[in-house]
């Protein structure tokens, strides 16, 4: 069997045998992509930065000003929406962490518990992404004058964003908050699938009979650091 | 059963029937207040930092930016040591872990420094591009010898 015979080297971190570092082989691993994972956020982040600064004043859109939409809202406050799909996320976290602290005392229901709230955190973010995706995509009503003129004579009106065209400024925002949130999106999405698969286990009781609710912590651990990320997308993309 | 007998936090192995432990949930609730705290404080600063229009600041926009950028370093500190556990490992996992991403810090310095330094600087203003490529060579006005010897080639042809 997998788990019999496995006494830890005590003589030193660095003498591998079960788990050096006492780190189990999938935790350290999980470890290691979240860090080429967090390299590949941080360039993608970092370059948006170099392009904001580099941009003149007033030609890059004030992300305040161009998500400042809510819901069952007709009028405008900055930052309002991105701050509550921030506290979703770190609410998500919470819930996750309490799922990891219930696996540790083998508390099977509450784990259960804490991992269905942690994947309907999940989707009322991804829910909310949408929803900031469509209002950036249809823009406003008033739209941006183009100066073109169209073949009946009117004028060119351009609303919302695309790749091709953005009605708030620089195109290189456009791209870079669709790709950046995009990518973003899609790492929570695959956290989702990664937790609905774990509580799969644990319902079918796969953690009772390997000993240890090990894998809620890895899944865990890569639903805080899609946590972690989004922390630095409001930073570098709403508040700078 | 001797099962991975690790420290404090980790796995110990599970005996069918045993009983369950009460939770002990305070260190994660602290947690999440300050991360909650941290947030508001930078959400209300970038309200009041805007309430004059823009005429009068708290701070500079250079300034709000690294104080945004500061906090946003300690709410993930706080993400990875505590939720993540990173504080209950090994020193030397510590170590593997946060000194590969301290270059995170060196990267976010340059975005800030060089960004702004390819705003000031002039060889970038989308009007020497013009100058040199659309015209063909370098004409009046030009201040480095770069742009001059592009021209040059240019010509050439």
């Amino acid at each position: 069997m997998a788990h019999t015979a496995s006494v830890p080297s005590e003589k030193g971190v660095w003498g591998g045998g079960v788990a050096p570092f006492n780190v189990s082989y999938g935790k350290m691993m999980m470890w290691f992509f979240l860090i080429s994972d967090a390299f590949t956020f941080s360039s993608l982040l970092i370059s948006y930065g170099v392009m904001r600064n580099k941009a003149e004043n007033g030609y890059w859109p004030a992300p305040d000003e161009v998500f400042n939409h809510f819901p069952f809202y007709d009028g405008h406050i900055k930052l309002a929406f991105v701050s509550l799909m921030t506290f979703i996320l770190i609410m998500s976290s919470v819930t996750m962490v309490l799922a990891v602290e219930a696996g540790h005392r083998f508390d099977k229901k509450a784990v259960v518990k804490w991992m269905i709230w942690t994947i309907i955190g999940g989707f009322a973010f991804l829910g909310s992404q949408a929803w900031e995706w469509y209002h950036f995509i249809s823009g406003t009503d008033a739209g941006r004058a183009t100066g073109l003129l169209l073949a009946d004579g009117s004028e060119y009106i351009v609303h919302g964003a695309n790749m091709h065209y953005n009605e708030y400024g620089a195109q290189l925002f456009a791209n870079f908050f669709f790709f950046i949130t995009g990518f973003h999106g899609s790492h929570v999405f695959s956290g989702v699938v990664l937790n609905i698969i774990v509580l799969g286990m644990v319902l079918r009781g796969v953690m009772e009979k390997r000993g240890h609710y090990e894998m809620v912590e890895k899944v865990g651990l890569y639903w805080h650091f899609v946590d972690l990320v989004w922390v630095f997308v409001f930073t570098f993309f709403y508040l700078i | 059963m001797a099962g991975f007998q690790m420290d404090h936090y980790h796995m110990h192995t599970y005996v069918p029937g045993q009983e369950i432990e009460k939770p002990k949930t305070k260190w994660i609730w602290k947690v999440f207040w300050i991360l909650l705290a941290v947030t508001t404080v930078e959400v209300g600063f970038a309200f009041l930092n805007d309430l004059g229009g823009g005429e009068k600041r708290l701070m500079s926009a250079v300034g709000e930016k690294w104080f945004f950028i500061t906090l946003t370093l300690v709410k993930a500190y706080y993400i990875v040591f505590s939720f993540m556990h990173l504080g209950d490992e090994k020193f030397n996992f510590k170590l593997t872990v946060s000194l590969t991403t301290t270059f995170l810090i060196y990267f976010i310095a340059l975005m800030m420094f060089e960004g702004y330094a390819l705003r000031d600087n002039q060889l970038v203003r989308p009007d020497f591009f013009k100058r040199v490529y659309h015209e063909g060579h370098a004409t009046e006005g030009h201040h480095d010898d770069g742009g001059g010897k592009h021209g040059a080639e240019e010509s050439h042809h």
